[in-house]
C-alpha cells in the first residue's frame, strides 16, 4: 500500500498543474477547478488502490478523468456553457504587476477568450499540443483516435482560433 | 506560404502564455494531504501493534485487572513448602532484572529487557518512541564499544522499533496533529541519531525505515502546512513560511519541520 502512496504522490506531483490548468480553462473559476481537479486526483487515488486494476497511461487516464468530471460539472448544474468573456482573469505569481507584464496579461485573456468560443475538442487539442506540449501519439492515446485525424484536427483548431483573435 | 508560417508561429507563442496559469502551491499541497490522509487513517488502523503478548494481556486487564491478578497468587504464601521458592524466585528475579537492564541486544538477557520494557511502558505511539531513543542509545553503545557480536541483533531490534514508533506516530499525525507536532522533535533526534551512527559505520542501517522515518515527517509537514493556510500570519511567519515550503519542496523534510517549529514558537 506504501507503493501505492508513493506512485500517487509521484503522478500528482508530475500532473497537478497540468490537470488544474486544463480545467481552468474549462471552467475559468480558480474555485470550481480547484474543486474538480481535486476530484480528478481522489478518482485517481481511488482507482490505484483497486487490487489488480492498473493504469497503463496514467497521462491518458488522467485527461480522461478531468473531462468526465468536467461534464459532469456542467450537467449537474445545467449548463452548458460558461463564458470566460464574463470572468476576470486570474494570474498568480506573474510578478509585479510593471506596463510590460500589464500587456502580457492583456494578451493571455484575449487568447483565453478566443480559446473558449471554440469547440470543446479544439478547446482540447489546443491545450494538449501547445500549452501541455503533447506529442501527437500521446494526444491520440488520450481520445482514441488515429495520429493523423489528431494532425488534422490540431490544424483546424489553430485555424478556428486564430479566426477568432483576428 | 511563409506569411502563414510565420502567423502560426506567433499565434503558438501567445498560446503558450497560458502556460503561466497555475494552481496555487498551498492549495497543491492541501489537495495531496487530504487525499493521502485517508489512506493514513486506513493504514493506520491496520498497523497492528508488535507488542508483547504480556504487554497486551496487562493493558486489556487495566489496573483492576493487574492487582486481582497478582493478589490470587498470595494464597500459595499460606503454604510454608512455598514460602522459600517464592523468596528464591523474587530474589533471583530482582537481581535477573538489574542485570536484565544492563543487556544490549544479542545478550541473553535481553528478551527479559525488552519484555518488561513492552509490558511496563505499554505501547501508544510516545511509548514506542521512546521504546525507539532506547534501541538507539543501545545501538550507540554497541558502535562504541565496537561489540560487533551484538551488531546485528542491535540493528535489528532498532530498525523494528522505529517501524512501529513511525507507524504510532502516523497514527498520531491523523488523530492528534498538535501531538505529534509536540513530539515531532523527538522523531528528528531519532533520524538524527541515525544518521550519526550511519555515518560511523559507512553504511545504511536500513532503507525502508529511512524512508518510512522521512514520510513520516513529511506527512507532518503537510498537515502543518495545511493548517497554516487557514491562519493568519505575521509576516515574520510569513517568511519562515516560504523558507518551510522551500524546504519542503527540496525534500528537506527535517528542516521544513524545523521552520513549522518557529512559526508555532512566533505565534502570539
Amino acid at each position: 500500500m506504501e507503493e501505492t502512496n508513493q506512485y500517487f504522490s509521484q503522478l500528482y506531483d508530475q500532473y497537478i498543474t497540468r490537470i488544474y490548468r486544463f480545467v481552468y480553462l474549462k471552467v475559468s473559476s480558480v474555485e470550481t477547478a480547484e474543486d474538480l481537479s481535486s476530484e480528478v486526483f481522489l478518482r485517481l487515488y481511488k482507482r490505484l488502490r483497486e487490487p489488480g486494476r492498473e493504469i497503463q497511461n496514467p497521462q491518458a487516464f488522467l485527461y480522461q478523468i478531468a473531462r468526465n468530471v468536467v461534464a459532469d460539472h456542467y450537467r449537474g448544474r445545467r449548463v452548458t456553457t460558461i463564458s470566460i468573456e464574463k470572468t476576470t482573469i486570474e494570474i498568480e505569481d506573474i510578478g509585479d504587476p510593471t506596463q510590460g507584464q500589464a500587456e502580457v496579461n492583456l494578451e493571455m485573456d484575449r487568447i483565453r477568450q478566443a480559446l473558449s468560443q471554440l469547440q470543446d475538442d479544439y478547446q482540447n487539442l489546443i491545450i494538449w499540443r501547445y500549452i501541455d506540449e503533447l506529442t501527437v501519439p500521446e494526444i491520440a492515446q488520450i481520445i482514441g483516435k488515429s495520429e493523423g485525424n489528431i494532425r488534422v484536427g490540431v490544424s483546424r483548431a489553430l485555424e478556428a482560433l486564430r479566426e477568432k483573435i483576428t | 506560404m511563409e506569411h502563414d508560417m510565420e502567423q502560426e508561429k506567433n499565434l503558438v507563442q501567445k498560446i503558450s502564455l497560458l502556460k503561466d496559469i497555475q494552481p496555487k502551491s498551498n492549495w497543491v499541497l492541501y489537495v495531496k494531504t487530504r487525499i493521502l490522509a485517508d489512506y493514513e487513517r486506513i493504514y493506520a488502523d491496520a498497523g497492528v501493534g508488535h507488542e508483547s503478548l504480556i504487554g497486551q494481556t496487562l493493558l486489556r486487564q487495566g489496573f483492576g485487572g493487574r492487582v486481582g491478578h497478582l493478589v490470587s497468587y498470595l494464597r500459595y504464601l499460606e503454604k510454608p513448602a512455598f514460602v522459600l521458592s517464592a523468596m528464591t524466585f523474587l530474589v533471583l528475579g530482582g537481581v535477573g532484572y538489574q542485570v536484565s537492564q544492563n543487556s544490549l541486544p544479542g545478550d541473553a538477557l535481553y528478551s527479559l529487557r525488552s519484555a518488561i520494557e513492552r509490558a511496563t511502558m505499554g505501547s501508544d505511539p510516545l511509548a514506542s518512541l521512546e521504546i525507539a531513543q532506547r534501541r538507539l542509545e543501545d545501538l550507540k553503545k554497541v558502535v562504541e564499544g565496537n561489540k560487533v557480536r551484538n551488531l546485528s541483533s542491535a540493528t535489528q531490534e532498532f530498525n523494528q522499533s522505529v517501524e512501529t514508533a513511525t507507524k504510532g506516530f502516523l497514527a498520531l499525525v491523523e488523530n492528534e496533529p498538535k501531538k505529534a507536532l509536540q513530539v515531532s522533535r523527538e522523531l528528528v533526534q531519532l533520524q538524527r541519531g541515525k544518521t550519526e551512527i550511519e555515518q560511523t559505520l559507512g553504511a545504511s542501517l536500513g532503507e525502508e525505515e529511512n524512508s518510512e522515518l522521512q514520510n513520516a515527517t513529511r506527512i507532518l509537514v503537510e498537515m502543518e502546512f495545511a493548517d497554516l493556510t487557514t491562519r493568519t500570519l505575521s509576516a515574520e511567519q510569513e517568511e519562515l513560511f516560504k523558507q518551510a515550503v522551500s524546504a519542503y519542496k527540496e525534500q528537506r523534510y527535517e528542516q521544513a519541520l524545523e521552520y513549522v517549529w518557529l512559526i508555532a514558537n512566533n505565534a502570539d
